[in-house]
Formats: C-alpha cells, structure tokens, sequence
C-alpha cells in the first residue's frame, strides 16, 4: 500500500525508501551488499529463540572467542560490542602469521556461528546509518560511471544488483571518475 | 622467477606459476599458492563487519586478488563504509577481502593500508 509522502523530507524519505526496498532482498545473496553472508556462515535462528536471546548468546560466545584470542598471542584483542561486532584496529592483529594461525587453530571452535537476526540487526544498523551526504556521493559516482563506460553501474545506493567491475568499461570509467571525484590522490597498494 | 600464463576457458584467469629452476626440472610450473590467483575468489563473509572506520589511506587500490599482480578494480577512501570478509596472507602481507559500498566495488585490500582488519580468516 502506497501512501503519498509529502514535505521537505519527502526526497530523502524516498530515498531510503530506495535504500531499503534495494536490500529487502539481501541477506543470502552472494554480491556485493550491506553485510550479505553466504548461506553456509549463517545459523538460522530457532523459532524458540527471540533475537534478543540470540543477540545474547552470541555475545557471551564472542567474548569467549575474544578471551580466548588474548589467551594466545594477540593480548590487545578488544572485547565485542553490545551489537556482537569485534572492532580490530589495524596493530591488535599481529602481522605474524604464525601467530595469528596458532592463535586461530586454538579458538575457532569457540567462535559462535552468526545467527540471522544478528545479521538482520547489522544490516539493519548499516541501513540506518546511511546519510543523505553518502548517498548523495554514491549518486554522483554512479551517473559518471555510468556515462563513462560502466552502464550496468548500479544506481542505487547499497544495491544488491550484479555489474561487472572488471569490465574493461568499468576500468575505464573507474579512472576516469576516481579522478574527478577524489583529484590528486594516488592509488597505493 | 614467474611465468604467466592465461588459462583459457570459462572464467580466464590469471595465473602467477612459479617456474622451477632446479636441476632436472622440465620447467614445468610447481603449484600455484592460491595468493597468486587473479582473481581470487574464496572470500567468504566471515567477519561482517560494517562501518566507515576501515579505510586507513586514500587510494587503497582494491584489486581482484591477494596480490598487487592482480588488477585493480578501483581505489577505496577515508570514510568509505566498508564491510569487511575476511583476511588471507600471501607469503608477504595480510590481505583483506572487502566490500566498498561507497565505491560500489569489492576486492582485496592490503592490510597496511587498512585503519580496522578483519578478524576472520578466508579458510
């Protein structure tokens, strides 16, 4: 049922009605979206569990992991957020492999599996992130790729729709665009 | 020493093989670690991690495989939310699989040029 939005709000309102409808979809899909998994990382949640208890336990699970981790070589590893995500800044993760494997083999039977609603709440957390300046941006750089080369560019914002960014259009579209967009940076890496 | 080689078929990609020199080698090509594959397509999202907090250095080239031998598919900004995958070692550097949203593109980012990593490994 539609019902007409009215009032300065009104664009931006339609655009996240956009927004939102563009990922009712998502959640399985394997492209390029707002935190998709593959089905095989996903844990479907029990019909006799709520999302708060999911939420829950998946805490407690990734504190363990989190414990665990300190347990065996990466001391700085921070604990979960209330939302279950680990934040790991750039030099709590040791850049020795060693390290990091021993520590992975010791504690990946402890890490929880990731029910749905968990995921259902970071993408929703994402979603609801979104300001009308980044989708501004994204529209901007949609309509010169688009113009430049890459026509399947998705229009929307956090779209789920499939294009082929290897595309010899795309790369194309892509320099050209990266350098109006964000002049005088050079890629490194 | 590397040899190139483009395998043709569905889905080319291409191959660094490392060619051995060893006495009595035919030349032909040893096995190819999995890092050395353009593209490399084993990065599943075991990490989730959204935010717009990950991207360390403006022009982070976002390439197609764990290897700056792999095309680049775009470049990745300060500010732009990210979701993070996963994260490989390629004999040299972690690199981590991510999704720009804000570019609209999605590849392999080296972890040096990363603010926030992935805690997650590809296998």
């Amino acid at each position: 049922m539609w019902k007409t939005i009215e009032g300065p709000f009104a664009p931006m309102v339609g655009v996240a009605l956009v927004i939102v409808g563009s990922l009712a979809g998502c959640g399985q899909s394997t492209t390029p979206a707002v935190a998709s998994l593959s089905p095989g990382q996903v844990r479907s949640g029990s019909t006799a569990h709520s999302a708060a208890e999911d939420l829950k336990t998946y805490v407690a699970g990734m504190q363990k992991w989190v414990d665990c981790m300190r347990q065996h070589g990466i001391p700085k590893m921070p604990d979960p957020q209330a939302d279950g995500q680990v934040v790991t800044r750039r030099g709590v993760m040791p850049n020795d492999p060693q390290v990091r494997d021993t520590a992975n083999r010791a504690c990946e039977s402890v890490r929880p599996t990731r029910p749905q609603s968990v995921t259902a709440l970071w993408n929703k957390e994402a979603r609801e992130s979104v300001t009308p300046a980044e989708v501004a941006q994204y529209k901007k750089l949609a309509k010169c790729m688009q113009a430049n080369g890459a026509p399947d560019f998705p229009s929307e914002y956090l779209s789920n729709k499939k294009w082929d960014q290897d595309a010899p259009g795309a790369l194309r579209a892509t320099s050209i665009c990266d350098a109006k967009l964000h002049p005088g940076v050079k890629g490194v890496g | 020493m590397y040899v190139k080689r483009v395998v043709a078929g569905v889905g080319t990609a291409l191959v660094l093989a490392s060619v051995s020199l060893v006495a009595g080698s035919t030349g032909a090509s040893a096995a190819v670690s999995p890092d050395a594959i353009c593209p490399n397509n084993n990065h599943p999202n075991n990490d989730g991690y959204t935010g717009t907090n990950v991207i360390g250095t403006n022009g982070a080239k976002i390439r197609t495989g764990s290897n700056t031998a792999c095309n680049a598919v775009g470049e990745a900004f300060v500010g732009n939310k990210v979701t993070l995958h996963c994260y490989r070692w390629n004999g040299s550097h972690y690199w981590d699989y991510l999704v720009d949203h804000t570019q609209g593109k999605s590849g392999w980012v080296r972890e040096d040029l990363l603010n926030v990593v992935s805690d997650a490994p590809c296998s």
